[in-house]
């Protein structure tokens, strides 16, 4: 591996504990389980992986303001989990750190590897904060931290996001298509009071805010998997998506029905479904939009056990479910 | 009718939950019903309900019927789930959100039927959502995950053709992946 594919890391808002727990963490990481990783100075977001101390003004200021492409590894704070974050309790101890940030460096270590010009790029070296985040990352943190915001485009409002409601409203027709398809270096945010957001948006119909979030996800990269979700990376179905109130592709029936089963990585997916990579990408990419998905280590055990659901239905059984499926016009399920 | 046909779906759920008009919107012939008047605590709800169960069919191109039954809302009409669900092809969970314990409702109706979940497979559509609000869908989806259950949960309206249908293809997908 090359020094150009050694992962930098930024710590944010850690104290002097944390930062010697860090040192000797990365220092294991390197000599002992063979991972190149460097540490850049405290307050340097512009690493492939941020560690966050949410406990920290620092950290929670910053945190908002990462960038889609990078990893965030939280400690303390409310227990987080979605696209591309992770988080540890505290106190953190050297053990669980090490354990937690070789699972991390590994898995982002294959994509490296895969293709250094895949990976998120860093930010600009310097910075307190990363590059300007992009539509996905900003409706995500809203929802997550429960923000309110308004979203401009060129000094015009076109989006209304209450993340504590998870509603939002468009502003004005094509609010959407205009967003999806804006550059992130031309998106505007700014917070709102609730009372505002409930004055602009009285008139107008609120839609669920995970609703646009999954189209986002659907529009902005169809082809590549969320970062941190490498092709082998297994990925686990915390909840169904809401198919009734969200877009939905047919196919995604079944890889919802086979990821509800085991967990499974894109590439296992594809073949247990047939179906083709793009719609797995698509599905995954907005499941995790959404926080419907768990990405597990490589190869490990999942530690929250699913029990089994139930038996495959006979090959007479299919014959009849397809017929059904058929009749009602449905897709071959 | 001769018996309990074993092509069949069963459709369960609360009193007022929304079976018969979810049976009624994907079926080729209006369901036959056996309604009395409730009793108690469930006049509030209907002023009917159904005390057997709610029948209808869907016609297949090769000429079978895939049955739909309806179960009795009532939880001491129990003693006819079993005798519905034998042989069954799978189960629609229908939940009233306007229920003053969903949750539990959820609960009870997973477990009272969870041999047969076992054996074949459950879809759960939760209705009336946005009336009441007792509880929203990530709730419905947290209390699944604490089971360890990693069911379809889909918000509907049993009375929307297209709502039912992808409860149906959901419970399809479950069955044949």
């Amino acid at each position: 591996m090359s020094n150009e594919a050694e992962l930098r890391i930024s710590p944010v808002g850690l104290d002097a504990t944390g930062h010697k727990v860090l040192q000797v963490v990365l220092a294991l990481l390197r000599e002992e389980d063979g991972i190149p990783c460097g540490l850049l100075a405290d307050g340097d977001a512009s690493g492939h992986l941020v560690i966050v101390d949410m406990d920290s003004p620092q950290g929670r200021a910053a945190f908002t303001a990462l960038a889609a492409g990078q990893v965030k590894l939280l400690l303390g704070g409310p227990p987080a989990s979605g696209r591309n974050i992770v988080s540890l309790a505290k106190p953190v101890n050297v053990n669980a750190l090490r354990d937690m940030l070789g699972r991390i460096c590994r898995r982002m270590r294959d994509q490296l590897e895969a293709s250094v010009h895949d990976l998120p790029a860093p930010a600009d070296t310097g910075s307190s904060a990363a590059a300007t985040p992009d539509l996905l990352t900003l409706l995500g943190n809203a929802r997550r931290e429960g923000a309110i915001l308004a979203l401009a485009i060129d000094g015009k409002d076109l989006l209304l996001v209450n993340g504590a409601l998870r509603v939002f409203a468009a502003m004005v027709e094509d609010a959407e298509t205009r967003l999806f398809a804006a550059k992130p270096e031309t998106l505007v945010s700014r917070p709102l009071e609730a009372r505002t957001f409930e004055a602009l948006t009285q008139q107008r119909t609120l839609g669920a805010l995970d609703n646009l979030l999954w189209e986002c996800a659907l529009h902005v990269e169809p082809d590549r998997l969320p970062p941190g979700i490498g092709e082998e990376t297994p990925v686990r179905l915390k909840a169904w998506p809401n198919f009734t109130r969200q877009g939905f592709r047919n196919d995604y029936f079944r890889i919802a029905a086979a990821l509800a089963r085991q967990p499974a990585s894109c590439a296992q997916l594809v073949e247990i479904t047939g179906l083709d990579r793009r719609s797995v990408v698509g599905f995954i990419s907005a499941c995790d939009a959404v926080e419907l998905l768990v990405a597990l280590p490589p190869a490990g055990a999942d530690p929250e056990k699913v029990t089994p659901l139930h038996k495959a239905a006979s090959p007479e059984r299919r014959g009849l479910l397809a017929r059904l499926a058929q009749r009602l016009g449905l897709a071959q399920a | 009718m001769n018996g309990i046909a074993q092509e069949k779906i069963i459709f369960t759920g609360p009193v007022g939950a929304g079976k018969t008009s979810a049976i009624a919107a994907i079926s080729d012939a209006p369901p036959v019903r056996t309604d009395v008047a409730c009793q108690g605590g469930e006049r509030a709800i209907k002023a009917t309900t159904t005390v057997a169960m709610d029948y209808s069919y869907i016609q297949l191109d090769d000429g079978r019927r895939v049955h739909l039954y309806g179960t009795p809302g009532q939880a001491r009409f129990d003693f006819m789930w079993e005798l519905l669900t034998r042989n069954g092809l799978g189960l629609v969970l229908l939940i009233n959100n306007d229920h003053p314990e969903p949750l539990q409702q959820l609960d009870f109706y997973l477990d009272a039927f969870a041999d047969f979940i076992r054996e074949t497979g459950v879809v759960i559509g939760v209705t009336r959502m946005g009336i009441a609000d007792r509880a929203r869908l990530d709730d419905y989806q947290a209390r699944l995950f604490e089971r360890g259950q990693v069911y379809p949960v889909f918000e509907i309206d049993g009375r929307r053709g297209e709502d039912v249908r992808i409860l149906v293809q959901a419970l399809l997908a479950v069955l044949t992946i």
